[in-house]
């Protein structure tokens, strides 16, 4: 391995690990700090892309589609929150939302057929001698990157964002205090849902969809949380990083072994530092 | 009152005394492929296929036919299902299509039953290898793909890139899902004297090729060879792009590559590629008979072009339907004797397959591939010469001088 691969693969990493951290964030977010086993969330994402594709395909530009995308996504959220999975049983939540995931797979494929639709946008990337720098992977990780900090900016520093925190390290003291406990969770989880709308956006400028699309997202999502640490979001979004680059050199190294080693690593994990690698031991 | 009341009851009494009517017998046959789940775009292919062979065919010993579709996304639901369609629905016949490990599942439950599943579009070698009596398979085998695949690279290489087998370097790439297409690939290369080959895999998933490309672009291939599903060929190919790297000659052998979903990379980032598939919708229509009809049909009823799957699966549901006319019942021991003396010569169906069983219950008629190349957003047949609606353009030029 040159140097300018390793160059190429540390860029192509990072890149990557910005894309999963706009991924994985929102739902540690849910699973950690609302305590909601999302597992329907690898599907709210194949809806999002569909979204994203639908638009597209009518010619609708980017500010039109985000005003479509990221209102239904904010009330499919509060709807999902409040009115399906409002009990804060572990289990039952997990139930419900395998059901609801089982149902959007469904209902996608009676709507949308199994047929794969794809934006077929092209990369642009720079070739500087040897190194290889996507810049479209770059730009999305950046803006990935922005929209994760306004996030993090709005749950310290706005009055919301401190009902929100309290209400995840003390949901009691905070429906003492006059927070609207079941609201401000609704809108937390609604919120984590417009993450995961952009988050297809991105995603559909890379990859296609079809209605089997989310598994795979789904598994890489609980990989990089159960790393950060669940509900630990900061170590998620370091975590993505980590995984991004990991992921970037064992497919240049042993591309066959890439899945089994990456979920070796998850299992030791589990075994050594159930916390997680960001989380208090 | 009496001359307004008779009229008004039997208004409304006689639409009731129809539905009881008996209903019109029609002649079952199943179809068992994936619908939904992974592998559901090819099945449904499959079903759709199927559906016009049985609108063409439209009857069975003079009786409508009924088709009784069973969805398998994986094996546990491709055994479960095949034991309804055979047990519950009494059903003797059933077409298979789709999914090489569920067909390994269903087809055992088939040979248990005693009942037939005929199968269409199914690749993996060990299908037909078990010794089953109640499996045919209409579609070739993997194997097969891979020698004229082998078959191409022997006519192309000294043609266009001036090179001897032993000069000529190849990497055959896969997710590794498909390395029992490649397998049979790479034998064949080996037995050509093809020396200098390299072998490359990677994980299905995979979301980011940067890696894979960059080492392979680094070989500095002659050839490359992809099996590649859709969820990771498309992307592969935009990231090949993104990279500016388009070897001589580039072959897919996978769904991909001749899928219309293809084109909308557009033209600089789709054309030049070439697949190779067991048969193909777009290949001279002078050699498979109703195959311009049926594309029209499909296209109609469906709103997208037929795929290779959809094709071959209409041209092997039509010809199992008329071998079973042949056999005057569903009587299966009837329908497996008609099926072991059935010789439809090769260019005599819309895929040019024709049909003879072996000793394994194969069909050695399907033994013919094509290659195609998209030109201009389009996929074009190009090889052989006989299949071929236009010319081959090789070697490829690199995208940034496109």
């Amino acid at each position: 391995m040159e140097f300018y691969d390793i160059v190429t693969c540390v860029c192509a990493g990072l890149f990557m690990g910005g894309i999963y951290a706009m991924l994985a964030v929102p739902f540690n977010f849910q699973l950690g700090a609302l305590k909601v086993t999302n597992f329907a969330y690898g599907n709210l994402l194949m809806v999002a892309m569909y979204t994203v594709f639908i638009c597209s395909n009518n010619g609708i530009p980017m500010w039109g589609m985000l005003a479509v995308l990221l209102p239904c996504f904010f009330l499919l959220g509060w709807v999902i929150r409040r009115y399906i999975v409002f009990t804060d049983d572990g289990n039952v939540q997990s139930l419900l939302t395998m059901g609801l995931a089982i149902l959007i797979e469904n209902l996608a494929q009676v709507v949308w057929g199994s047929f794969p639709r794809s934006l077929g946008t092209i990369e642009s990337g720079v070739i500087l001698g040897d190194i290889y720098i996507s810049m479209t992977r770059l730009n999305l990780s950046l803006l990935a990157l922005a929209l994760l900090g306004v996030g993090y900016l709005f749950l310290q520093k706005s009055w919301y964002g401190r009902c929100i925190r309290a209400l995840v390290q003390r949901p009691q003291m905070a429906s003492v205090m006059g927070i609207n406990v079941p609201r401000v969770a609704a809108m937390a989880f609604a919120a984590s849902c417009c993450y995961l709308a952009l988050t297809g956006a991105f995603m559909m400028q890379l990859y296609r969809v079809e209605p089997h699309t989310g598994h795979s997202f789904l598994t890489m999502c609980f990989l990089i949380s159960v790393m950060g640490g669940i509900g630990n979001l900061v170590g998620t979004f370091f975590s993505a990083f980590i995984i991004g680059v990991i992921s970037a050199f064992l497919s240049f190294f042993v591309p066959g072994y890439h899945d089994p080693l990456i979920f070796l690593m998850f299992i030791g994990i589990l075994l050594f530092r159930p916390s997680g690698l960001f989380g208090e031991a | 009152m009496r001359n307004v009341l008779v009229p008004i009851l039997a208004a409304l009494l006689l639409p009731a005394l129809a539905a009881t009517a008996p209903a019109q017998e029609t002649t079952r046959v199943g179809l068992i492929t994936p619908l939904t789940g992974t592998l559901s775009f090819g099945g449904n292919e499959v079903k759709n296929g199927v559906t016009l062979a049985i609108e063409t065919k439209k009857t069975l010993f003079g009786k409508p036919i009924e088709l009784v579709i069973a969805d398998a996304p994986d094996s546990t639901a491709a055994v479960a299902e095949m034991e309804r369609l055979h047990s519950r629905e009494d059903l003797a016949v059933v077409f298979g299509g789709y999914g090489s490990a569920m067909e390994e599942a269903w087809q055992k439950v088939s040979e248990r039953e005693k009942k037939l599943c005929l199968g269409l579009v199914n690749w993996a070698d060990k299908l037909t290898e078990g010794g089953l009596q109640y499996f045919y398979r209409f579609a070739a085998p993997v194997k097969v793909l891979g020698s004229e695949l082998v078959g191409f690279v022997n006519f192309a290489a000294p043609e266009y890139l001036k090179k001897s087998p032993k000069d000529v370097k190849i990497i055959v790439a896969n997710p590794d899902l498909t390395g029992y297409v490649t397998a049979p690939i790479l034998a064949d290369l080996k037995k050509f004297g093809y020396t200098n080959v390299t072998h490359e895999t990677y994980p299905s998933d995979l979301k980011d090729f940067t890696s894979v490309i960059l080492k392979i672009r680094r070989a500095r291939p002659d050839i490359l060879i992809l099996s590649q599903y859709t969820a990771d060929g498309m992307a592969f190919r935009r990231q090949m792009v993104a990279m500016d790297f388009e070897p001589p000659i580039l072959l897919g052998a996978g769904l991909i590559y001749d899928q219309p979903e293809f084109a909308d990379l557009g033209p600089v980032a789709a054309d030049g590629a070439l697949a190779v598939s067991f048969t193909n919708p777009m290949m001279n229509p002078a050699v498979a008979p109703g195959l311009e009809e049926y594309k029209e049909e499909y296209i109609r009823r469906f709103g997208h072009p037929p795929l290779t799957h959809a094709l071959a699966s209409y041209a092997g549901a039509l010809a199992y339907l008329e071998t079973i006319e042949k056999a005057g019942s569903m009587d299966v021991e009837k329908i497996r004797a008609e099926l072991a003396k059935v010789n439809i010569p090769e260019g005599q169906t819309a895929a040019y397959w024709g049909m003879q069983f072996d000793e394994n219950n194969q069909n050695v008629l399907a033994k013919r591939c094509v290659v195609a190349q998209w030109k201009k957003g389009e996929y074009v047949v190009v090889w052989p010469e006989e299949f071929a609606t236009q010319k081959l353009e090789l070697p490829l030029v690199p995208f940034s001088k496109r």
